[in-house]
């Protein structure tokens, strides 16, 4: 008896794994809710922008790096084909491609990270981080962001946030990349079985969509 | 309703490069549009542009284009949601 | 139909089975092993089954202390003046009377318990889709609490003192307050984003299992209509939950490092925090009400032993429900400084709402008319949500209507109205789902009598609490308050009275379950009589996986006297 209840177990277990339209389906509904998440957020700096400060928006994005942020956008865009063509290869069965577009990607992704540290630390080192933040005050002087015009400091807030939340995203899709990137080198994912490599590809084609909005918005409405 | 894997739709590497090559060509259109100076309307044609990038990602990069009826359906019915839910926010702000 | 195999409590499917079963070896002569074994297999085990039962034991955990909390404050108000707790406390007290309630029992609620438990044995699927995500979100459910209830006791003060902190000032922790305050907020606000993510998992993990999982031969229009309205509220927990979340987090950022969003010391405008608040908030309480629908149709069709009347409207109207609530949320705004079109249009939408709510009352009604009719106790529960529900409803149209609700705005009216509405309608769904399962979780039944005294003490007691509070806010009495004006005495001491009554009926209530479970009667394979496949092709208690072989529907799950087409 009991035997056979195993048996069903087992059963059960393929069937969790084999349903590979059910676990598409989870994968974008999880995506919604990232969607969601980052919607929240441009509703918040929209409203601002529209209704509230214009001029202070446009006056405060002066002072982001455009080429920083053209530069990363041009970094994500590039490490989201090369994942879709990690698929394509191991679709077509190419293992050694998909595993040299995964590691472009993920370089990509680690790219993405330095240029925003020296963005970030280029701000900071000109006063510009969160008012509480004051221990690294001892590092780059006192904040200016309390002196400066209310819809300045705002768009400042909404910039780390943003961006700051954005990144955690970059960094958590650079691990299940490497979780992708092992179970190619184990062959746990070939061309008869790539359900999870094309939903963490999924993954970081949004974490690569909110960024297609957050560059025009962060860097470009001045 | 199950689906075997031979019946996926792969894409080439052909398609995948045009599209990238189409996402890099709107990104230079944005930053050399958001130097010229068109007042109010630089917000409506950049969140354009990219809304136009963002269609070639969903459609393409995330297959979107070649998937179920019923996966179209529900990332509509998400980004319609969304959008009306912004239209709702600006009846308040917009009235302002 | 009725199998020799063993049920769920005998048989397991674990995570870290090995471990388990080694403790289970070395259990076989330490008893303190054997508990431990016993333990983990329910904690660690992915069956959706037990996962439901876990869910329901905590959250009757939580329930109860809500409960004390709530008794507190209607003991405190017995009288005019200060009692035994400070204002200060007071404050305390209703925000973790009402973050419980909200966040830890009725947003879980329904789906968390019977919606994990009867999901996949009403779609004849052996489990959910992802039965591990399953069992993560009662994890993320317990760190959540724990965090919400550790707020209450751990912190410091100005001074850095350790002191009680519990958060005050609402459970709608509205800024510029929730910035401010000394008390323990964010702890409190991380314990809510961590259930946000329960919930949301959740609402994932169901609409794929209802897409992806459905026995042969049934289609979208044969599920029972606990399972639609289940698709509709999960679709809720997706789609809304993520809104909250961020609000929350930006909240605790703002604590924490002073960006300025919601703060209009610094510039920003707290309303947009009400607004996103809201978004989300207003959905969440159709999220506790849905699925209570979705119970007491079941429910009402299986008791008049009929066909549900207009099966299809009532599965439509949940959709449209989830769909409208989702762009009503200002209505809880009208007073906040709203611009005058925006409280109009919001005002307007807000009665489209009792559209799908009145036509799924007036199919229950259709459904009862020539139904032949058992009074049995699950039943009884069911008729007192579409009444209380309706009272709710109906209240809630006065709110909706923008000069009335200027009146009544914040006062104990409203607390009444929300209390009908979740408390009569989400808890009662969730009292009905309970009496109605009973015999499908356990196999056994309970002492049906004592179940009728205890409804019987629940009502009167139910509608002397609320109903006072509705009368007295429509006289003025503010809510959130420590302290009252005399002719407000009497009301309030009504409502202590009834509030003292109705916690009795809850406690005979528990009881008479507890004992039922632990060594009731055996109670018959198909105790009610039911269509639908938990009934029909599962023993009860089921087995690990549900079903001896995967079943085919070719009815309807309301197939009585053929008229199911
Ligand atoms: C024994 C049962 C209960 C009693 C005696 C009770 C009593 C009360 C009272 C007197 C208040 C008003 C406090 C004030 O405004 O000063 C209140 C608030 C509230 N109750 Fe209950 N209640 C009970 C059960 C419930 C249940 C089951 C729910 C949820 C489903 C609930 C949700 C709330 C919420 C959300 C608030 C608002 C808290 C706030 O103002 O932030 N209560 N309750």
């Amino acid at each position: 008896m009991s035997n056979s209840t195993e048996l069903h177990i087992e059963e059960n277990h393929d069937h969790e794994h084999e349903d590979y339209v059910g676990d598409k389906m989870g994968m974008w509904l999880f995506l919604f809710t990232e969607l969601l998440l980052f919607g929240g957020m441009f509703l918040a700096f929209l409203v601002y922008y529209i209704s509230f400060y214009t001029e202070d928006f446009h006056n405060a994005g002066k002072n982001l790096n455009v080429m920083m942020g053209g530069g990363n956008t041009l970094i994500l865009l590039t490490s989201s084909l090369t994942m879709v063509l990690a698929i394509t290869a191991i679709q077509k069965k190419n293992k050694f491609l998909s595993i040299f577009y995964l590691i472009v990607t993920i370089a990509c992704a680690g790219g993405f990270m330095v240029v925003k540290y020296f963005e970030w630390g280029a701000k900071f080192s000109h006063g510009l981080y969160p008012a509480k933040l004051t221990s690294l005050a001892e590092y780059f002087g006192p904040s200016i962001i309390p002196s400066l015009p209310k819809g300045e400091a705002i768009f400042f807030g909404l910039y780390f946030t943003m961006t700051g939340l954005h990144g955690f995203h970059v960094m958590a899709g650079v691990a299940v990349l490497l979780i992708v990137l092992y179970k190619v080198i184990v062959n746990d994912i070939d061309s008869e079985k790539f359900g999870y490599m094309e939903n963490v590809g999924l993954y970081w084609h949004v974490v690569d969509l909110i960024w297609i909005y957050l560059f025009p918005l962060l860097y470009l409405v001045a | 309703m199950s689906h075997s894997n031979d019946e996926v739709h792969i894409v080439s590497y052909g398609t995948h490069t045009m599209v990238y090559i189409g996402l890099l060509s709107l990104t230079a259109l944005t930053v050399a549009i958001a130097g010229g100076n068109f007042g109010s309307l630089t917000l409506l044609i950049a969140m354009f542009i990219a809304t136009c990038k963002a269609g070639l990602v969903l459609s393409y990069f995330m297959h979107v284009k070649f998937e179920d009826r019923v996966i179209q359906m529900m990332v509509a019915s998400a980004i319609i949601l969304l959008i009306v839910a912004y239209g709702m926010s600006f009846i308040d702000y917009g009235t302002r | 139909m009725v199998s020799s195999a063993k049920t769920f409590y005998e048989d397991k499917a674990l995570i870290f089975q090995g471990f388990q079963e080694s403790l289970e070896k070395a259990g076989e002569n330490n008893k303190l092993y054997k508990f431990l074994a016993w333990v983990l297999s329910w904690i660690f085990s992915t069956d959706h089954k037990r996962v439901g039962i876990l869910y329901l034991i905590t959250m009757a955990a939580f329930f109860a202390i809500g409960v004390s909390l709530g008794l507190l404050i209607r003991f405190e108000l017995f009288l005019p003046g200060e009692q035994f707790i400070s204002a200060r406390v007071y404050n305390s007290v209703f925000t973790m009377h009402g973050v419980i309630m909200i966040f830890l029992v009725v947003i879980p609620g329904i789906p968390a318990t019977f919606g994990n438990f009867c999901l996949p044995l009403q779609l004849g699927a052996p489990d959910v889709s992802f039965p591990k995500l399953n069992l993560s979100t009662w994890w993320l459910f317990m760190i959540g609490a724990g965090l919400a209830v550790l707020s209450l006791f751990v912190g410091t003060n100005a001074n850095g003192e350790l002191m009680m902190v519990a958060p005050d000032g609402g459970w709608t922790f509205y800024v510029p307050y929730s910035l401010e305050s000394s008390a323990n907020i964010s702890l409190a606000l991380s314990g809510a984003f961590i259930l946000g993510f329960s919930s949301m998992f959740t609402g994932m993990n169901f609409i794929t299992t209802i897409h992806r999982m459905r026995a042969k031969g049934m289609g979208f229009f044969q599920m029972p209509l606990f399972c639609w309205s289940l698709y509709a509220s999960s679709w809720i927990q997706v789609l809304a939950t993520p809104v909250v979340s961020i609000t929350l987090l930006l909240v605790i950022i703002e604590r924490f490092m002073g960006i300025g969003i919601f703060d209009p010391s610094k510039g920003g405008d707290p309303v947009l925090y009400q607004h996103m608040f809201w978004i989300y908030s207003h959905p969440a309480v159709y999220l506790m009400v849905i699925p209570a629908m979705g119970v007491v149709s079941d429910v009402i069709a299986v008791f008049s032993r009929r066909t549900i009347f207009g099966y299809k409207a009532i599965a439509i109207s949940s959709m449209a429900i989830a769909f409208v609530g989702y762009f009503v949320w200002a209505h809880h705004m009208f007073t906040s400084g709203m611009t005058e079109t925006a409280q109009i249009v919001f005002s307007f939408l807000t009665f489209f709402v009792a559209i799908p709510t009145a036509i799924k009352t007036f199919n229950w009604i259709a459904t009862l008319y020539k139904g032949s009719i058992h009074l049995s106790v699950p039943m009884v529960w069911a008729l007192t949500f579409v009444f209380l529900f309706s009272i709710g409803g109906l209240t809630g149209l006065l709110n909706g209507a923008i000069n009335a609700d200027i009146h009544v705005h914040d006062t104990y009216y409203v607390v009444g109205h929300f209390h009908y509405t979740m408390f009569g309608g989400g808890m009662v769904g969730l009292f009905c789902a309970c009496h109605y399962w009973f015999p499908k979780v356990t196999g056994k039944i309970y002492n049906e009598s004592v179940g009728y005294l205890a409804w019987a003490f629940f009502f009167v007691g139910f509608n002397t609490l609320y109903g006072s509070m509705l009368v007295m806010g429509l006289l003025g009495m503010p809510r959130r308050y420590h302290d009252y004006l005399p002719q407000f005495t009497i009301w309030h001491q009504l409502s202590t009275i009834g509030a003292v009554i109705m916690v009795t009926g809850l406690i005979i209530m528990f009881i008479n379950l507890l004992k039922g479970w632990i060594n009731g009667p055996k109670a018959n394979e198909n105790h009610w009589d039911g269509r639908s496949l938990e009934w029909t092709h599962s023993a009860s208690p089921p087995i690990l996986l549900n079903f001896d072989k995967d079943p085919e529907v070719q009815g309807g799950p309301y197939d009585y006297d053929g008229e199911w087409k």
